[in-house]
C-alpha cells in the first residue's frame, strides 16, 4: 500500500514535469473519447426522439399499402398514399365497440413545402408523442372557423407567422406550386407548441376547409366561377368524401392484433392497418446500420490516440533513462518504474475521461436549445446509461493494457542496469 | 361493421386472436420458408400469442401426412406445439391455458369434404395459445424454444403490444431472446 502510494506521488510529479507534451496528448484523448461518448450519447437520444414521434397510438389505418409506407407519409410527412379511404369506412371503424377514438387525417395540398394536415379536434385531444405527451398550443387556439389554420411550431418560426396572419394554401405538395388557393386565404388561429416531431412541421386545417378549398377544382386547377367564395363557403357545409388515413386508440390495446387482421379484411375496401410501434422499430432497424457504423468509426478514432499516447510514452522514454537510472539508485525496484509507466498512462486516461464528460456536458447543455431550434431535435441532458459507462470505463483499461508496452520494455531495460541489489530481483 | 371475419368464432378466445379458417379464405399470408410470423398481447400475467408459419417450418413438408413417418412428424410436432408455451420469461414461469394448432390441409378437408383433389400449393400452420405466466409483471426478457424444437426454422418476426406499448423484434437461433421490458 505504501509502494502504491509512493509510485502515485512520483507518477503525478513526473506526469506534471511533462506536462505541456502531456497535454497535447491528453487533450487528444479527450477529443476522441467526447467523439466516442457523444456519438454513443447521441445514438441513444436520436433513437429516444425517434421512437418516441408517435405514440399512444393502436394502429394507423390507411389505403392497401406497406407498412413502412404508411408511417412514413402519416407520420413523418414523406412520401405519398397510394389511395385514399371511404369517408364511410372512416365511420364504420369510428363506430367500432372496440374503438375508443379515430383521428381522420388528409393530405395533399402543401404551403410553402410544408403539408397540410386537414383533419378534426380531435387531433389536439389524442395524438400523443414521447411519454404519452400532448400537444398543446403555444399560442392562440386549435381552428375553430372553417377557415382557420393552425401552425407547427418550426413553420411559425421559420416563415415568421404570429396569430392573425393570413396564409395562402398552395394545391398538391412542393414549395413552388403555381396552383394556389388565392381566392380563399385562411388566418392563423393559433401555433403550437414544438414537439421536436415531424408534428412541427405541418399546417393544420379542418376537414371541411379541405372540401371547400376544393371546390370547382376537379379539374386539378381552379375553374373561374366555379369555385366559392369565403361567404358562400361558410354558409355551406362539407363532409369529405375520402381520408388519406386514419388514427386509432383502443379502448384495451390487447385487441390491437385482433382489430389489425379484421381490417386487413374489410369488406368494403381494402386498407391496412399497422401497429405505430413496430413499423417505427422496422424502420429503426434499418437507419441502425447506419450509426453502427459511426459507433465503429469513433472507436477506431479512440485507438488511434491511445496508439499515440503510447508512441509519445516511448519517445519520451528516451528522455528519462538519467531520471529511471536515479530512481534505481535510490532503492526503486524494476517493478516500481515500471508500474510508475503503467500508473502515469491510466492517470491519463482517467484525467481524459473527466474532461470529456465535463465537455460533453457542457457541449450537449449548449447545442440543445440550437438542435430543437433549427432541426427539432430534442436532446436533454441526462446521466449515463450503462453501456456509456462501460465504454467510458473501457477507456482506462485499455490504457493500461496498452501501457503495458513500454512498462515492459523499461522493466527489461532497467534489471539489465544493475546497481547491486537489482542482481537479486 | 361489416367484417367479414365471420364472428362466431370470436368465442374461441375472448381477447386474443381468432377468425382463423377466415384468413385462408381471403388475402393471401406472404408464405417464405424459414420465416414465421408470432404476435403477443401481454397483459398482467397473461400473454395470447399466435403464431403463423409455413408447414414446412415445422415438419419439412407442405402436403398432408401420407406416410405413417409424415404423420408421426405431424403428430408429435402437434403434441408438442400444444403442450410447450411458445414463449416463455427466463424462469420458464409460462404454462399454456389454452392452445390451438390449425394446418391449412385441415380446412381445406373440414371445410370441401375432401373432393379427392390433393393440396397442391403451399401450407400454413397457425398456432394460437394463451398462456399464464405467474410473474410476468416483474419479467424484462421473454424467450422462445421454437428455434431448439424446430431446426427449419431461421427467423421468427416477433411484434407484440403489451404495458410498454409496441415493439418488434427479429428472433434468430442464436438470438431467441427479446426485451419486452423499456
Amino acid at each position: 500500500m505504501n509502494s502504491f502510494r509512493l509510485t502515485l506521488s512520483l507518477a503525478t510529479a513526473s506526469l506534471w514535469y511533462r506536462r505541456r507534451v502531456l497535454a497535447l496528448v491528453c487533450l487528444t484523448l479527450t477529443l476522441s473519447v467526447t467523439l466516442l461518448l457523444g456519438i454513443q450519447y447521441l445514438r441513444t437520444e436520436v433513437r429516444q426522439s425517434f421512437t418516441s414521434t408517435i405514440s399512444g397510438t393502436d394502429l394507423i389505418v390507411g389505403a392497401r399499402s406497406g407498412q413502412l409506407n404508411l408511417l412514413l407519409y402519416t407520420v413523418f410527412h414523406i412520401g405519398d398514399a397510394t389511395n385514399n379511404i371511404r369517408w364511410s369506412s372512416f365511420n364504420d371503424i369510428k363506430d367500432d365497440p372496440r374503438v375508443d377514438w379515430a383521428v381522420p387525417i388528409s393530405l395533399g395540398d402543401s404551403y410553402q413545402g410544408y403539408r397540410v394536415v386537414s383533419t378534426n379536434d380531435q387531433f389536439l385531444e389524442q395524438f400523443q408523442y414521447g411519454d404519452d405527451q400532448k400537444l398543446a398550443l403555444a399560442r392562440g387556439q386549435w381552428f375553430s372557423q372553417l377557415f382557420d389554420v393552425t401552425l407547427g411550431a418550426d413553420v411559425a418560426r421559420q416563415l415568421q407567422h404570429e396569430l392573425g396572419d393570413q396564409i395562402v394554401l398552395s394545391h398538391g405538395g412542393g414549395r413552388t406550386s403555381f396552383s394556389n388557393h388565392t381566392d380563399l386565404p385562411f388566418r392563423v388561429s393559433g401555433i403550437l407548441e414544438t414537439t421536436g416531431t415531424p408534428v412541427d412541421q405541418a399546417v393544420y386545417i379542418s376537414l371541411e376547409a379541405m372540401e371547400a378549398m376544393h371546390v370547382g377544382w376537379e379539374s386539378g386547377v381552379a375553374i373561374p366561377g366555379r369555385t366559392l367564395s369565403a361567404q358562400t363557403a361558410e354558409a355551406r357545409s362539407f363532409t369529405p368524401d375520402a381520408i388519406t388515413a386514419m388514427l386509432l386508440g383502443l379502448k384495451n390495446p390487447i385487441m390491437t392484433f385482433q382489430l389489425q387482421r379484421e381490417l386487413s379484411q374489410y369488406a368494403a375496401e381494402p386498407l391496412s392497418a399497422i401497429l405505430p410501434g413496430v413499423a417505427l422499430s422496422e424502420l429503426w432497424r434499418m437507419m441502425g446500420q447506419f450509426e453502427q457504423a459511426l459507433l465503429g468509426i469513433s472507436v477506431f478514432v479512440v485507438a488511434t490516440s491511445l496508439i499515440g499516447l503510447v508512441a509519445v510514452l516511448l519517445t519520451i522514454q528516451a528522455q528519462r533513462q538519467r531520471e529511471v537510472a536515479i530512481l534505481r539508485a535510490v532503492g526503486a525496484s524494476p517493478r516500481l518504474v515500471a508500474g510508475l509507466y503503467s500508473l502515469e498512462c491510466v492517470l491519463l486516461a482517467l484525467a481524459s475521461c473527466g474532461l470529456s464528460l465535463l465537455l460533453g456536458a457542457s457541449a450537449i447543455s449548449a447545442l440543445s436549445p440550437w438542435l430543437l431550434q433549427h432541426y427539432g431535435i430534442h436532446i436533454g441532458a441526462r446521466s449515463l446509461n450503462a453501456d456509456e459507462w462501460l465504454l467510458l470505463g473501457l477507456v482506462p483499461v485499455v490504457a493500461f493494457a496498452i501501457s503495458l508496452i513500454p512498462a515492459w520494455h523499461h522493466w527489461r531495460k532497467s534489471r539489465k542496469q544493475s546497481f547491486g541489489s537489482s542482481a537479486q530481483d | 361493421m361489416k367484417f367479414s371475419a365471420p364472428l362466431a368464432f370470436a368465442g374461441i378466445f375472448a381477447l386474443g386472436f381468432h377468425c382463423v379458417p377466415a384468413l385462408a379464405q381471403q388475402n393471401l399470408q406472404a408464405h417464405q420458408h424459414g420465416r414465421a410470423e408470432l404476435q403477443l398481447a401481454i397483459a398482467g400475467e397473461q400473454i395470447d400469442l399466435l403464431l403463423l408459419t409455413p408447414a414446412y417450418n415445422l415438419v419439412g413438408f407442405e402436403h398432408p401426412p401420407r406416410s405413417t413417418e409424415q404423420h408421426q412428424t405431424v403428430d408429435s410436432a402437434t403434441a408438442w406445439l400444444e403442450r410447450t408455451a411458445l414463449v416463455n420469461t427466463d424462469k420458464q414461469q409460462c404454462a399454456p391455458m389454452q392452445s390451438d394448432v390449425q394446418t391449412s390441409w385441415n380446412d381445406e378437408h373440414t371445410e370441401h369434404h375432401d373432393h379427392g383433389h390433393d393440396h397442391a400449393g403451399h401450407s400454413d400452420i397457425e398456432i394460437t395459445q394463451r398462456l399464464h405466466c405467474p410473474g410476468l409483471t416483474d419479467a424484462t426478457e421473454l424467450e422462445t424454444g421454437l428455434f431448439g424444437r424446430f431446426p427449419g426454422l431461421e427467423q421468427l418476426n416477433t411484434q407484440w403490444v403489451g404495458p410498454n406499448g409496441q415493439n418488434a423484434a427479429r428472433l434468430t437461433p442464436g438470438e431467441h431472446r427479446f426485451k419486452i421490458a423499456r
